[in-house]
């Protein structure tokens, strides 16, 4: 180890000294935690605008355990940029749950590191204790609440199914290693293409798939989702429903890419499948729902469907990457919109503590009761539907393209019927916000805090400016992959 | 001259038959020479003379539950301190900065646990 | 051929252990072969010359899991426990499916995968020429694994803070300042009487 290796993780030390000062400082700090809140939010401000400044950088550090990249680099500023919105909207929301914790915020960016982590791997010891370091953190954060029943199940719920998808994740890089000895992503890539496709490659490929699919909830191992989402502090929902999801995506797409290159075939067709399954019962739980809260998870598993077209196409189309920065850009696209709408929900709560249910009922008549909460909502709904002039739009767009020019045209267009059955259950609370009226009145509401305020407008700005100038993000996911085969 | 397979063998085998008859010695040298007492009353469990009342497995405070989560943790620090020393002369000064490394991390947390309260114990 | 005897009653043992830890329904019973399976398990570890691992699983999984899950079982209601039907219906079918499933899948591991371990140049006789087990697992773990190493440091910070954010004493007063859901708040000294 040298100095020199330490420069590629400087976002990540940030973010690991604030996590301990945290802690160190929370003892300490009686009824007002403002404190560990400025902590957490400046360490990912900074930790953010570190990993822009060291752009154009290409190294590689701890023995190829991690590198710095521009894929690295786009990775590591959407987490900071969905760490930080997560972080302002939470005080007024634990606040009200009566469980404002420092720990919260150190928990919250220790799942960062571990983000950061999978998505700066080169290797898979380091991309498994990434993930580890990401799981155990978000099992806490998800039971946070612990005298509430419902945060108790989330936190079970999500630690048995996110232990058996470690072990079987486990597995397959197991038997990576047992036939090719080493754990570097180029390595291994190499030597299993010299070896040649297997059956036991295909075994490998498809048990690390099954246990990250469990990680970024791919039907039909989602079974987890709608209830963990539903039972964790609402913040914490939104930061699942995009952390630890774009960190998932981030790791797979190089896993796939360069280790099990020589299995692309297998694994293009696997995703293909599981993008049309994971679409379908997505959308279709959704469009029952009744439970806004429950009905952005499902729609957390369709647009997980929609990506997974994506990396099928990616296996289809060799060296052609186009997929792979749409799948960056809609990633992108998405950490803002759901931010958005999971903000919306934390603000729901926090003005009706104890009537507000998430239920479509309660959203009956907001446009009158708090026309900016609506009018804000309707814009992330239209998002999430894809509504041209948003984010959704052009991130869809992006997709569903890069995956006719992989010759799936068919793919592509179920892909867009989802699209449209989806736009029934986002519109729908659009009409309960302004063409009904609510059953019953509700109290005079209080101030909106003021970090809420923040992040649900930078959200808002986040997908009108995606929506309305996209070429920025375009090009970074573009540069991402810079020389990738070069 | 015997072979090295046959050598393990017969001291696995000395091992465990040291193991079982000192086991078994002990035990049956215990039954032969204490005194027994007929007495039903012997075998119930002693409560201060009152008669037992109740279950003997009581449920648990939570708090040694924490203690024993923590003497797993610590317990895993200390499992990576093994090789560490063992190679630390190869290593060098590099290799005691990545080990303090370390150890500072999990002193944050034992600071936390010490200053929540955690290992006190009313 | 001794080493082959040794893994055959090693393997024997700690196959019959995990048996019985599957089918004892009393869970003190079950804790006690967990032990002995451990124990069998580091045996099949010092054959296979990784004598750190043995140590291990000895000192960590015999010794400090164990003490973990003796905690555990202390928390249940042993008795109404044993009461309780142990397997469900449905599942006793999944078995039937999913056990010889698994079970051909072992099989093709063990024998179609054409292993190749020593990649990395760590055959018996260079580790040996190298100081042994624990010199070599030393050297990977503070100069290739150096990364690893330190982020499982934070898993373990988070792991610590986790038990003392879920199981800590907490003051004894309501922690729920407003009430949420109808039975879902509880108040912290009701919980801690609970306990």
């Amino acid at each position: 180890m040298t100095t020199q290796d330490l420069i590629p993780i400087i976002p990540e030390l940030i973010l690991v000294l604030a996590a301990c000062l945290v802690l160190v400082v929370e003892p300490f700090l009686k009824v007002d935690k403002t404190a560990n809140v400025a902590i957490a939010l400046t360490a990912l401000l900074a930790s953010g605008v570190v990993a822009v400044g060291l752009a154009g950088r290409e190294q590689a550090a701890f023995t190829n355990m991690i590198v710095l990249n521009e894929y690295a680099i786009f990775f590591k500023v959407l987490f900071a940029a969905a760490g930080a919105l997560t972080v302002m909207m939470s005080p007024r929301y634990l606040e009200a749950s009566g469980r404002h914790m420092g720990e919260y915020y150190a928990l919250l960016l220790f799942a960062v590191v571990g983000m950061d982590v999978m998505a700066a791997s080169r290797d898979l010891i380091a991309f498994y204790v990434g993930l580890e370091l990401m799981a155990v953190s978000s099992y806490l954060l998800a039971g946070f609440l612990r005298y509430q029943v419902r945060s108790n199940e989330a936190a079970m719920k999500y630690f048995l199914t996110g232990a058996f998808a470690s072990a079987i994740t486990l597995y397959g890089i197991s038997l990576v290693y047992g036939m090719t000895g080493a754990t570097n992503y180029e390595q291994v890539g190499a030597s299993l293409l010299a070896s040649g496709d297997s059956l036991a490659v295909g075994l490998a490929t498809a048990l690390v798939l099954v246990g990250m699919g469990f990680k970024v909830s791919v039907a039909p191992f989602h079974m987890w989702t709608p209830d963990v989402y539903q039972g964790a502090p609402t913040p914490v929902a939104a930061f699942f429903s995009v952390g630890p999801k774009a960190a998932g995506f981030s790791a797979m797409l190089m896993v796939f890419l360069t280790v099990f290159e020589v299995s692309s075939p297998t694994w293009s067709v696997l995703f293909i499948v599981l993008a049309i399954l994971t679409m379908f019962v997505g959308n279709a739980f959704a469009l029952t729902q009744k439970n806004v809260k429950r009905m952005l998870a499902y729609s957390s598993i369709a647009h997980v469907g929609y990506l997974l077209a994506g990396l099928g196409a990616l296996g289809r189309s060799g060296t052609d990457l186009v997929a792979g920065e749409s799948i960056l850009f809609y990633l992108a696209a998405y950490t803002f919109m759901n931010l958005g709408a999971f903000g919306i929900l934390a603000y729901l709560k926090t003005q009706q503590p104890a009537t507000f249910k998430y239920s479509l009922a309660d959203f009956a008549g907001l446009g009158r009761r708090s026309p900016w909460a609506a009018v804000l909502m309707g814009l992330f709904m239209f998002s999430l539907t894809g509504m041209p002039g948003t984010a959704g739009f052009v991130g869809k767009l992006y997709l569903f393209s890069s995956v006719v020019k992989a010759d799936l045209a068919w793919l592509a267009v179920i892909a867009v019927l989802f699209s449209a059955v989806s736009a029934y259950y986002y519109l729908r609370v659009i009409v309960y916000m302004f063409f009904r009226e609510p059953e019953v009145e509700y109290a005079t509401k209080e101030p909106i805090s003021g970090p809420l305020a923040a992040s649900l407008a930078l959200s808002a700005v986040g997908v009108v400016v995606i929506g309305l100038l996209p070429a920025w993000v375009l090009d970074a996911a573009q540069s991402s992959f810079g020389n990738f085969f070069g | 001259m015997i072979s090295p397979s046959v050598d393990l063998i017969v001291q696995f085998g000395l091992m465990f038959a040291i193991g079982a008859i000192v086991a078994v010695a002990l035990i049956t040298i215990a039954h032969i020479l204490a005194p027994t007492s007929k007495n039903p009353n012997k075998g119930l469990p002693y409560e201060c003379g009152v008669l037992p009342d109740g279950d003997a497995r009581l449920p648990y405070n939570v708090h040694f539950y924490l203690v024993a989560v923590l003497f797993v943790l610590f317990d895993l620090e200390a499992v990576f301190m093994y090789p560490w020393a063992v190679s630390l002369a190869k290593l060098g000064t590099v290799g005691l900065i990545e080990m303090f490394l370390f150890i500072f991390i999990l002193l944050v947390g034992y600071f936390y646990a010490w200053k929540k309260g955690v290992l006190e114990w009313e | 051929m001794a080493e082959k005897l040794l893994f055959i009653v090693f393997a024997a043992f700690a196959v019959a252990g995990a048996l019985g830890v599957i089918t004892r329904s009393n869970v003190v019973h079950g804790l006690i072969l967990l032990v002995f399976t451990f124990i069998n398990v580091a045996g099949i570890f010092l054959l296979t010359q990784a004598h750190f691992l043995a140590v291990i699983q000895i000192l960590v999984y015999a010794g400090a899991i164990l003490v973990l899950f003796a905690f555990v079982v202390m928390f249940l209601n042993l008795r109404e426990f044993q009461q309780e039907e142990q397997f469900h219906r449905g599942q006793k079918w999944a078995v039937v499916v999913l056990a010889p499933v698994m079970l051909a899948e072992i099989v093709f591991v063990v024998t179609a995968v054409t292993w190749s371990s020593v990649g990395d140049g760590f055959t018996p006789e260079a580790i040996a020429a190298q100081g042994g087990n624990v010199m070599v697992l030393g050297e990977q773990l503070f100069t290739k694994m150096l990364l690893p190493f330190e982020i499982a440091s934070l898993i373990l910070l988070v792991g610590m803070v986790g038990a003392i954010l879920l199981a800590a004493k907490e003051d004894g007063e309501s922690v729920c300042l407003r009430e949420w859901d109808d039975d879902d708040c509880v108040s912290a000294s009701l919980v801690e009487r609970e306990v």
